[in-house]
């Protein structure tokens, strides 16, 4: 299996090192290309991949790929264990919950996976449990218990799937840096959360060396296995440090011999029961969860938008209408979820990784993965241990995994260009959200209506950037000019200016917005050269996220775009081919490109996807 | 544009700054040309430190290409990165020249 892999890879190397850095941020070793299979003789394949969106791979290759991706979406299993241990459930309903969490994973991994209708990315996009719905879950546990959580995640489930078919239009009100600032806020509830518990303030039980020493090999582990380790260990960091957290905690006793006897006492095979406690629901908790919805939405975006590059070699933009289908399953997900009686879902982003580094995309394995985890759903013995995790395991583990939503959350906010508004939007927002979690009754005179708000550093902070972000854009104007005398020896300084000024305020990519500025200077050179310009040239340009698009107006000679480059002895020795040569670069430079002339001036139109 | 030369062994090293385009290109192939003409047999351009080459930079740098290959002396470009780089791209030129990662790459191929 692995040579033929590896012989695949070498026919493939040129389109395989983008899905390659692609598994790399992911945070998925490469090394999982060992597991690939030999490529079937006749299917529709992208790029480099072994088993492409539509391929249905041999029966073991799915069964196996199913497997690898339950265990990454298991360990997010740690959200759910940590509201069921506090809201202090007999052991047999707590085994039940998980049980529970499971069906709910199984129902969004098949959602994802519908291959036509209204519902579903369409793409292998496994679900797991996530660190958003975290802290408003524990928030409407204190307020209400379990019922609360369900209640209000099903009213989540139902405000993303509302949000679903207008994403295209509300995208300019979630920009790249608030979904990058409300991934960041999530890091820090978790870090925040994770240090508590792995400090021990709260803990019900004696805290002292044991229960430090638990927590600190728990994270040791996890965190050298991460920088360290090679394939499925680094990959299985996460849960092999959990495995040896709870091997210290049984030897030092943090975790007491007589809760394993519970474990043993567990059938190897019980049917899951629906009847918790019933739903409930609060207004205060409504705009928590809100953000939440939008918070994954935000994410969802991202994650979809990553598995439709690893499945299509040429992508160039992002396909709405699957991220749209996408952010509607995961609502349906999320209030299966609630009904059935677990946290609030999102898509795995570790198994978006898999994908990218086994070349192994197929949808048939998405179906897998539901059936999978419905059938674990039957056996409490397999998910029972997660119930008894000791809080040290606990805390290292949650502080493991905020260290990367943390950057994740930091990268976002600065891959955009960033004028003195979004700074202020960014910096006021993070400022509200460290006051929530670090000042104590900060907000003491606030009304009690808008507590939950204000209490919470993922909902004050959000909250904050999207109001903030909508007072701003009040005035920023999305179609910007500029009038350049051509004889002016300062015209390409001007022109940088004018687009470092604009993609500022527009929150553009600073990649795209380098290529506007070769493309308008080559263009602006070679009029001022060649085509005798009469007045002044007028450059405008409009953003709006998806599409800038850029027209020079000037009254002279049209520019001529040739395909092909001229010769080297056109471009030294004519004035034609040094003048083509222009030409060509402006073309290859820009996504389209289009010259007219309209009332005796000439027209030079590009446009750059975004 | 500011071009700052220097030697290393029988190799000549010219480090440009700043922009290569029509109101700059002329300067910098003059110079390059009067320095094959002037019988430096190898010469290592080091485009590190330029932040904007347009199709006027590319022209300058083929015709000291050919007056090189005309007086028998060789070529090489060194710190063709970044946004550079991807305007050797788009532009086609990067099997026309002789390219090298660092200026010490550059003398140690023209040496050969």
């Amino acid at each position: 299996m692995g040579s033929a892999s590896f012989g695949s890879d070498r026919m493939n190397e040129p389109r395989a090192r983008p899905l390659r850095r692609l598994a790399n941020v992911l945070g998925v070793d490469p090394w999982l290309q060992l597991m690939r299979s030999p490529p079937p003789a006749s299917s529709r394949k992208c790029g480099e991949l072994i088993h492409g969106l539509e391929d249905v791979p041999p029966p073991l290759v799915v069964l196996f790929q199913g497997f690898q991706h339950v265990s990454l979406v298991r360990i997010q299993l740690i959200y759910p264990a940590l509201v069921i241990q506090l809201a202090d459930l007999p052991t047999a309903a707590s085994v039940n919950m998980l049980s529970l969490a499971l069906i709910a994973l199984g129902i969004a991994s098949i959602l994802q996976s519908l291959p036509r209708g209204p519902v579903g990315s369409r793409f292998l996009c496994p679900s797991c449990h996530t660190g958003i719905f975290l802290e408003p879950s524990i928030a409407a546990l204190k307020l209400g218990g379990l019922p609360l959580v369900f209640g209000m995640t099903i009213v989540a489930g139902i405000i993303q799937a509302a949000l679903a078919p207008v994403l295209r239009r509300i995208r300019p009100l979630l920009p790249p840096e608030i979904g990058g600032l409300v991934v960041f806020f999530v890091g820090t509830s978790i870090a925040a959360i994770g240090c508590r518990y792995l400090m021990g303030v709260g803990a019900e039980g004696p805290v002292g060396r044991d229960y430090w020493l638990v927590g600190a090999l728990t994270l040791a582990t996890t965190v050298a296995l991460n920088v360290w380790g090679k394939g499925q260990a680094r990959l299985l960091c996460a849960a092999i440090g959990m495995g040896v957290g709870y091997v210290v905690a049984m030897l030092t006793g943090v975790l007491p011999g007589d809760a394993l006897h519970v474990l043993s006492d567990l059938p190897f095979f019980a049917l899951p029961h629906f009847a918790h406690g019933g739903w409930s629901f609060a207004p205060s908790m409504l705009v928590p969860f809100a953000v939440a919805a939008v918070a994954i939405t935000l994410k969802g975006i991202g994650d979809v938008t990553a598995i439709q590059r690893i499945n299509d070699p040429e992508w160039v933009r992002t396909d709405m209408g699957s991220i749209s289908r996408g952010a509607l399953a995961n609502g349906l997900a999320n209030m299966s979820a609630g009904i059935v009686g677990t946290l609030g879902l999102t898509p795995s982003t570790a198994s978006i990784g898999l994908q990218a580094a086994t070349g192994v995309s197929s949808r048939v394995i998405g179906f897998a993965v539901g059936a999978i985890l419905m059938v674990l759903a039957f056996l409490p013995s397999v998910t029972g241990s997660l119930i008894l995790m000791p809080r040290p395991v606990m805390g290292a583990s949650l502080l493991f995994s905020a260290c990367f939503v943390l950057i994740s959350g930091l990268q976002t906010i600065t891959s955009r260009m960033l004028d003195a508004r979004r700074t202020i939007v960014v910096g006021l927002a993070i400022a509200s959200s460290i006051a929530a979690e670090i000042i104590p009754n900060w907000a003491s005179h606030i009304p009690s209506a808008l507590e939950p708000i204000v209490s919470s550093s993922i909902v004050l902070g959000t909250i904050a950037a999207l109001l903030l972000n909508g007072l701003f854009r009040l005035g920023q104007r999305q179609r910007v000019t500029l009038a350049l005398d051509p004889a002016a020896p300062d015209a390409p300084a001007q022109v940088d200016q004018f687009f470092d000024a604009a993609g500022r305020g527009w929150g553009a990519r600073p990649d795209v917005m380098v290529r506007v500025a070769f493309g308008i200077k080559q263009a602006i050179e070679t009029i001022r050269e060649h085509c005798e310009p009469q007045g002044p040239i007028v450059v405008e340009a409009h953003f709006d996220e998806f599409n800038l698009d850029v027209k020079i107006t000037y009254h002279g000679e049209p520019l001529e775009l040739p395909e092909q480059r001229p010769s080297e002895r056109a471009i030294m020795e004519t004035d034609a081919g040094y003048r083509q040569l222009a030409g060509f670069l402006l073309r290859r430079n820009a996504d389209r490109v289009r010259t007219s002339t309209k009332d005796g001036a000439s027209v030079l139109e590009f446009h750059f996807e975004h | 544009m500011k071009l700052v030369e220097g030697m290393s062994e029988d190799v000549t090293i010219v480090e440009a700054y700043g922009r290569l385009d029509s109101t700059t290109a002329k300067e910098f192939g003059d110079r390059l040309i009067s320095l094959v003409q002037s019988g430096r047999g190898a010469i290592v351009v080091d485009l590190k430190n330029i932040d904007y080459i347009s199709s006027a930079g590319f022209r300058a740098l083929l015709i000291t290409k050919r007056a090189t290959t005309e007086k028998q002396a060789k070529l090489a470009l060194c710190g063709v990165t970044g946004e550079v780089k991807r305007l050797f791209e788009i532009g086609a030129f990067t099997d026309e020249f002789l390219i090298c990662p660092t200026q010490a790459d550059g003398v140690g191929k023209l040496r050969q």
